[in-house]
């Protein structure tokens, strides 16, 4: 049992009231956020090329440590003159770190444009620039991302390098997709998880080449742990000699306080709920220095904050003003942390985005309803700084709370896609089908987008492996099994769709190439991951990770309790409208002639009749997204015959610790559908060719046409319980739609339809109107905190390049 | 006959309901936003900028109803006798038919897909046209509705006979009932209806004890000053009504005028932005009716 559990009792808290707005303070430091010009800091890859050369007889994971070390030690710290947290993720606002260790050609090749991108652009000077050019070479041939490769055998890397598959965001980057577990490092804090690597230090025998390795994973975890304890003590440090400088009595009595702070929780457990936030944004911090990957996410921190904030409030130290505040400024402290992507996987990911999440809502381990005061403060707290960060989601069950409920919609009202929800009445279930333990997967928090894990249980990557673009491989199942973009024939296929002579011989074509290309996904995974284990294993997020410690092993190496992981899908509701529209039109109707089609996909619908030939596929034949069971079945049926292989395969862990290290299907794609679509030439869903995929589960853009309801009908019929990486239901509202408490009120009954009786995974919301969204393309510095839903996450409209832009504006508004 | 069946609609009745909209009306309101409801028959959208030149409507009009203009069709609307002869014919969608005859079973079959957003309170709304105009379909959906536990309601201007509206009477859970405006001369100069009749209808069913909310389309220089609204609610607050709903103007309606190949009466009107009839929705309140401004 949680300390949080202990003290909640249903509903005993009153619902904080609305207070003003923000305070003048975390204006100021949002202001100060969102007029950063997103950067660069070398730091980081200063002290780790140079402990890298230094130390290159040692074991990689000691180089790891003392890059991380390096890096916490030597970097330049500050404190604004408004932090009430301190600490950073690099030198400067949103200056994202180098991290050449995972791969540093794209750095090199692309040095000169980052600035001209279309979007998501960054700003180095010239000296920047001259010194990564004296840095990173020395690291050619020594990055993950080469070494990856290498690893690769050469059909799996040449599918790969098709583009079919695509994990390079894996290999450049790291894995993040995690949450540590919070509870845990907060009562230990970081001394008690020093003792606690001594302890198992000691008892190892170094006859046993296992405890050899085990003894360099527990030397690494102490460097780290010593690096982050001098790091906070550095902060200490600071905040007295600035108080020291400081004339205002009351900011220095805060910068006092920071460093009583900083002085306590290097390496004690803190005391009360400041010191629990501050120690929380330092772990954030640090463990995106550690590692590159994003969507590192802090779980579910209604629940193991709320002790704090209970003992705090009971001695009447915090009211809520100072708790929002607080809170505010963890949010503009995680706005502050970037990422920079190299451009193909920035296409990937518009937007910019590090998908921390937080996770509020849901039931506690006995199944009672866990909202509490603290949840109400952390909604109405993100709906206040409206920023990207953090990606709020709420995680909904039966006994939601409707007062709970109504304000999570009143905050999506203000448009900015948050809160997102997560199903209970879905993810619970089907986890302890998976073999998680009934109230560790009542404990589940949603990690980075839409996707689930039991926070500080479970590996890296619960979905976000590599993306597997549906529609090229159905294209190869029309053609014999020859892709049409790279020509090649990765897996002879069953014949040409123009000698087929009946619909069922297409979905076995269809088959054939979904089996094949379920293995190659799993293949191409499994190389990654051997790779990362081997050459960029993460030190600090294995300690926080239940079991790594124990078992001496990073959560790579089969550390972790519970593993499972998922590739995306992307095209799932182009592969439904395609067979769909053959099915209706080809074979039932008889409108079109397979000949005629295929010349039509070839040409793009180009020449006499193309157009009309197109219009037919996309107005006469059944969209998926308009409760039509015809179309819904057979995209769920098809991608059934993906998931019946891809779930049978398992991860690199299997046998090695973890529970579970099964694959399962997943479609938070993110923007993926935009670039995957732009290397797909037509489809018979009458799509034009190199033109956008559906997003995640969402009908394609523009083809559901009966609103929201019938669309969660046609969602729900997919096999959501198998795709627990995650079904993407991205909504557009009007705003007119939800105009007042009563339009609120409904669409909450909507939800609850949706949740509790066809057992939906997620929903997001976007509502803003199409002439916001075209205003801010022509006027961009009118629109900067303009902030938009993007897939399973939320970014800057502005920030995000014209295609994906487009692809926004041209989802279907729902006026309900 | 119907032109629509619209799906999870929030704001006809109560709940989520699903909207079945009714060929046909008695009324010819200027500001109507569904002027393909209005006559009784299928009739013929065209939308010029969809169409890509194929012919296939011209294939398939057998009474030459359409003529080839060069660069497109050209509807004879005088001629055309059966125009759903051309459903689904045209590829680009740029040629659509208004106007289907659905059997009920069907019409409350597609309602039941809706089924799980109702959670007790939403259900099936007739609306139009005017559903009264059709009385024998209004009822056989309203007792369907009713066999399969469906709660009903439904949008009706009551400018009809009241022995059509009276045998639903006992099928409906809630109406909403236009009361467009008190002056008669007005309301029948611009409607073209029997203002008499349609508030005596009113007063009749406000008497009968359901639930009733009287719906006020505010239209400039129609009903949208402060003395018409007010005399507005005074009606409706004496007829025992306990809720009336201000529905602002707008012209979303618009382009589907020029789909029907008609005029827009109204063109260059700008839509009330809803908070502007705040400050009247107040005044009104007084009355002692609960103003809801939309609905």
């Amino acid at each position: 049992m949680t300390a949080a559990q202990e003290v909640h009792e249903p509903r005993a808290y009153d619902i904080p009231a609305a207070k003003p707005d923000m305070t003048p303070r975390v204006r100021r430091l949002r202001e100060k956020v969102l007029s950063a010009r997103p950067g660069v800091c070398l730091e980081r890859a200063r002290a780790y090329t140079r402990v890298y050369r230094e130390n290159e007889s040692r074991p990689v994971i000691i180089r790891r440590a003392l890059g991380l070390l390096e890096t916490l030690t030597s970097g330049g710290i500050r404190i604004d003159e408004d932090d009430l947290l301190v600490g950073g993720h690099s030198s400067r606002l949103r200056a994202a770190p180098i991290f050449p260790e995972y791969a540093v050609g794209w750095i090199l090749e692309e040095l000169d444009e980052f600035e001209k991108r279309p979007g998501d652009a960054f700003y180095l000077d010239e000296d920047q620039k001259a010194e990564l050019r004296d840095l990173l070479p020395w690291w050619s041939g020594k990055t993950l991302v080469e070494k990856g490769y290498g690893i690769m055998p050469p059909q799996v890397k040449e599918v790969h390098d098709s583009g079919i598959i695509r994990a390079e965001g894996n290999l450049t980057s790291g894995d993040g997709h995690v949450a540590i577990w919070h509870e845990k490092f907060l009562a230990l804090g970081i001394g008690g998880y020093r003792r606690e690597t001594g302890r198992l230090m000691a008892g190892l025998d170094f006859t046993k080449a296992e405890d050899i390795r085990r003894r360099l994973f527990y030397e690494a975890v102490l460097i780290c742990l010593d690096g982050m304890e001098r790091h906070i003590g550095r902060f200490a440090d600071l905040a007295r000699a600035d108080a020291e400088k400081t004339s205002a009595p009351k900011r220095r009595a805060e910068l006092l306080r920071i460093a009583g702070i900083c002085d306590h929780i290097k390496s004690e457990p803190p005391r009360d709920f400041h010191e629990a936030l501050q120690l929380i944004w330092f772990s954030q911090a640090v463990l995106q220095i550690e590692s590159n990957g994003h969507s590192l996410s802090l779980g579910r921190l209604d629940q193991y904050l709320y002790p704090f904030y209970l003992r705090d409030r009971a001695a009447g130290r915090i009211g809520d003003e100072q708790a929002l505040e607080l809170l505010e400024c963890l949010w503009i402290k995680l706005m502050s942390v970037n990422k920079i992507r190299s451009w193909s996987h920035t296409r990937f990911s518009a937007g910019g985005p590090l998908y921390q999440n937080v996770t509020i809502g849901g039931q506690t381990p006995d199944g009672g309803d866990a909202v509490n005061r603290l949840s109400y403060l952390i909604l109405r707290s993100v709906g206040e700084t409206g920023l990207t960060q953090p990606n709020l989601s709420v995680r909904y069950h039966r006994r939601l709370p409707e007062p709970f409920l109504m304000e999570c919609l009143k905050v999506i009202g203000k448009g900015f896609g948050m809160p997102a929800f997560n199903n209970d009445e879905i993810v619970i279930p089907e986890m302890i089908q998976l073999g998680v333990g009934e109230r560790e997967a009542r404990d589940y928090s949603a990690i980075g987008c839409i996707e689930v894990a039991v926070p500080g249980r479970w590996g890296y990557r619960c979905t976000g492996m590599s993306f597997l673009n549906f529609m090229r491989a159905f294209l190869a199942a029309l053609r014999d099994g020859r892709e049409p973009v790279s020509g090649k024939t990765f897996r002879k296929g069953d014949g040409n769709f123009e000698d087929f002579a009946g619909f069922d011989q297409l979905m076995r074509a269809w088959k054939t190439q979904a089996v094949f290309y379920a293995r190659m996904q799993v293949a191409v995974d499994a190389a990654v991951d051997l790779a990362i284990e081997e050459f960029a294993p993460d030190i600090l997020c294995s300690a926080f990770t239940d079991r790594c410690l124990e078992r001496g092993k990073t959560i790579k190496e089969g550390g972790s309790k519970y593993d499972f992981i998922s590739g995306l899908q992307v095209g799932i509701a182009n592969l439904g409208n395609s067979l769909a529209a053959i099915r209706k039109l080809v074979f039932e109707e008889k409108r079109i002639g397979k000949a005629e089609l295929m010349a039509a996909l070839d040409s793009d619908f180009a020449g006499p009749g193309g157009e009309k030939l197109r219009l037919l596929l996309l107005n006469h034949a059944p969209k998926f997204g308009n409760d039509d069971e015809y179309v819904d079945r057979l995209a769920a049926e098809a991608y059934a015959l993906f998931i019946d292989e891809y779930a049978t395969h398992v991860t690199t862990r299997r046998g090695r610790g973890p529970i579970g290290c099964r694959y399962y299907a997943g479609t938070s794609s993110i923007s993926a559908n935009v670039p995957q679509g732009a290397s797909v030439p037509a489809t018979p869903d009458g799509r034009k060719a190199w033109t956008p995929l559906a997003e995640g589960c969402s009908p394609s853009s523009g083809t559901d046409r009966l609103g929201a309801g019938a669309v969660f009908k046609s969602v729900a019929r997919l096999p959501t319980g198998r795709i627990f990486g995650g079904v993407l239901l991205n909504q557009k509202l009007s705003p007119s739609a939800i105009r007042t408490d009563a339009d609120k009120d409904k669409l909450g009954v909507m939800l609850r339809g949706f949740f509790d009786s066809l057992k939906g995974w997620h929903v997001q919301y976007n509502i803003v109107d199409r002439e916001t969204l075209l205003a801010a393309q022509r006027e961009p510095e009118r629109h900067r905190d303009l902030v938009v839903r993007v897939a399973g996450y939320s970014a800057f409209f502005t920030a995000l390049s014209p295609d994906t832009q487009d692809d926004i504006i041209a989802r279907t508004e729902q006026t309900l | 006959m119907i032109f629509n069946i619209q799906r999870c609609s929030l704001h006809d009745g109560e709940g989520v309901r699903t909207v079945v909209f009714m060929k046909g009306c008695p009324l010819r309101c200027p500001w109507c936003s569904n002027p393909e409801g209005q006559s009784f028959g299928a009739e013929l959208l065209f939308a010029p900028e969809k169409c890509i030149g194929c012919r296939d409507c011209m294939d398939a009009a057998r009474n030459g109803e359409i003529r080839w203009n060069g660069a497109g069709p050209v509807i004879d609307r005088a001629v055309v006798k059966d125009a759903a002869a051309l459903r689904r014919v045209c590829p680009a969608e740029a040629m659509t038919v208004a106007g289907e005859d659905r059997a009920v079973e069907g019409i409350i079959a597609e309602a039941e897909k809706d089924k799980v957003f109702y959670r007790g309170k939403g259900g099936v709304t007739l609306s139009g046209g005017e559903p009264f105009a059709q009385p024998e379909l209004a009822l056989n959906l309203l007792r369907a509705a009713r066999e399969r536990g469906l709660t009903a309601a439904a949008e009706t201007c009551l400018d009809y006979p009241w022995e059509n509206i009276e045998p639903a009477l006992p099928l409906l859970d809630r109406i909403l009932a236009d009361v467009k405006h008190v002056d008669a001369r007005k309301y029948n100069s611009a409607t073209g209806g029997d203002a008499a009749r349609a508030l005596g209808n009113f007063r009749r069913l406000a008497g009968r004890g359901k639930p009733v909310a009287a719906r006020v389309p505010v239209i400039p220089g129609f009903n949208a000053d402060g003395a018409s609204l007010a005399a507005i609610a005074g009606f409706v607050a004496d007829a025992g009504a306990r809720s009336m709903h201000l529905l602002p103007y707008h012209s979303f309606g618009e382009g589907k005028y020029a789909l029907l190949g008609r005029a827009y009466p109204l063109a260059g009107i700008r839509n009330t932005p809803p908070e502007s009839l705040e400050p009247i929705a107040q005044e009104l309140a007084s009355t002692g009716l609960h103003i809801i401004i939309g609905g």
